[in-house]
């Protein structure tokens, strides 16, 4: 009676430098996680909403109800106090519904509910790298006067300032949840899919995005089985150059997954995993395609259910 | 009593104190392993199952690490005031396999219990009607596998597990109702973490939710 989407993204390979944590001395730190017993960089959930946020105010014509102010480095709000939800009429946004928001004023007693809480449709999880991070450091040198707080005296604005900066070559895979017929506009599901596949630039050096996180290959499981069983189900053998999804051919054979739930997109069909999905008899299109493919079955199926 | 083996890729099941460096308990308390249960069945009223006994036991050794995240408190009830962010440490734990027991035979028979709901949802999902990422921790630490062991006897002799027992001279004191608003109405049970054979566990050893 509820159906799930559920999805497991890889981002392409690339080189990572998301340095939010705290810094060492000189030296700018990436987050790392112990992750299957060793270390390896991670970026939250909290970064890809961010960015799925703006990928949102972008593509949505009636805007989001937050939105990054690059100037102010604040955001500008349409519905500050989230009036819309008071009503069943009322405007609302895209944002709000999928992501959820809270005023601070909201709980007041207990148990009661309020319409200035709304517990997020679609949740995403911390992106995890394929590979583990083997310690990869560059040396760097800010221009003078670039960190002006990094250096003391009178020559503060004449020397470069020297900084070295962890980095981290590989891939990343991060997982998504999301109930459509919970929405207050079911329509806007799609519209999430379609901006997590085309999500862009998600964290990079002092976050400004330099990685793009847009899916190089991605798992969508349509069910109504509440546990996703696709979490974090890429592999890879050769240090991140190809996936492969291994566990995931397991939980077919073990029967937790059924074939027809899976929908695989791949951006290279010379890739070995697209051979892999293939020859397990996966149904696997390009990435755009299994979007659209997804878009299209989430659809049906919510339609279905809607009749009696 | 059923079992319910779960894995939680990513969690934290953050003590209720910690306000500057959020710590992490090992595992779930039971106030966090039945809302995840009502979560599974889609069941929104906190009351429903109470008299229902809990409790997470490890199958796999946690690992911690500790990462550096926004965290949100409230100075000023403005959204995103600035003064209501502040960067503070959190312990994570990763890749965890846990069973929840959930013993149901002190709960309002005359309803479906808890331990029913479970299994019938695991069983026909398509029967019911649930909402939202299923998570174990904070919302975004979503689950990926819930499965239901019926029968604990039929379980290997060998299998242990580190589980929250019931102990009135324990060292741990761990919620079984949490205020999410005040916390003057969080009730706590002591007991202590020890490694058992599942198959010896008896009903009496695990916490019951009761709410104040």
């Amino acid at each position: 009676m509820s159906l799930h989407v559920y999805a497991n993204f890889v981002t392409p390979y690339g080189t990572a430098a998301n340095n939010r944590a705290e810094t060492d001395g000189n030296i700018t730190t990436l987050q790392k996680i112990l992750w299957l017993g060793q270390p390896h960089s991670t970026v939250s959930a909290e970064a890809i909403r961010f960015s799925l946020r703006r990928r949102l105010a972008d593509l949505e014509d009636s805007g989001t109800n937050r939105r990054w102010n690059e100037t102010e480095r604040t955001n500008s709000w349409e519905d500050p106090e989230f009036r819309g939800w008071d009503t069943d009429s009322g405007k609302t946004y895209i944002d709000d519904d999928l992501l959820g928001y809270m005023r601070a004023e909201a709980a007041k007693t207990e148990g009661t509910t309020s319409t200035k809480v709304r517990r997020a449709v679609l949740e995403l999880t911390r992106a995890v790298s394929l590979t583990p991070w083997n310690g990869d450091v560059t040396f760097n040198a800010a221009s003078p006067g670039a960190t002006p707080a990094a250096v003391r005296g009178k020559d503060k604005f004449k020397h470069p300032v020297p900084y070295g900066c962890e980095m981290h070559a590989t891939r990343y895979q991060y997982g998504m949840s999301l109930t459509p017929e919970s929405l207050r506009e079911k329509s806007r599901a799609a519209s999430a899919i379609e901006a997590l596949c085309h999500l862009g630039t998600v964290a990079g050096n002092q976050g400004r995005f330099l990685y793009d996180f847009s899916p190089d290959a991605v798992v969508f499981r349509l069910t109504h089985d509440p546990a996703p069983r696709i979490l974090y189900c890429f592999e890879s053998n050769d240090h991140g150059k190809t996936v492969s999804v291994d566990q995931l051919l397991a939980r077919l054979d073990s029967g937790d997954i059924q074939i027809e739930e899976l929908i695989c997109g791949v951006s290279d069909f010379e890739s070995p995993l697209y051979q892999q999905l293939k020859n397990r008899g996966l149904e696997t299109m390009g990435v755009k395609a299994a979007c659209a493919s997804v878009l299209d079955r989430m659809s049906k199926l919510i339609g279905n259910e809607a009749q009696p | 009593m059923i079992g319910v083996r779960v894995t939680v890729p990513i969690s934290c099941f953050r003590k209720g104190y910690a306000r500057e460096y959020l710590e992490t308990h090992l595992l779930p308390p039971p106030a966090t392993c039945y809302g995840f249960l009502l979560s599974l069945v889609g069941e929104c009223d906190r009351q429903r199952h109470i008299g229902c006994r809990v409790t997470a036991g490890l199958i796999s050794a946690p690992v911690k690490s500790v990462v550096l995240r926004k965290v949100w408190r409230v100075k000023n009830p403005r959204p995103e005031a600035r003064e209501n962010i502040r960067p503070d440490y959190q312990e994570l734990l990763s890749n965890l396999e846990l069973v929840l027991w959930l013993d149901s035979a002190e709960e309002d028979r005359s309803r479906p219990t808890l331990d029913k709901r479970v299994c019938s949802t695991l069983e026909y999902p398509e029967h019911t009607h649930r909402f939202g990422g299923l998570s174990l921790g904070e919302s975004t630490h979503l689950v990926n596998d819930v499965s239901v062991i019926k029968e604990i006897s039929k379980l290997k002799g060998d299998l242990e597990a580190t589980m929250f027992l019931l102990d009135a001279r324990g060292e741990q004191t761990l919620p079984v109702w949490v205020d999410h608003v005040q916390s003057t109405n969080t009730r706590y049970v002591t007991g202590t973490i020890q490694t058992r054979n599942l198959n010896t566990l008896s009903r009496d050893e695990i916490p019951m939710i009761i709410p104040p």
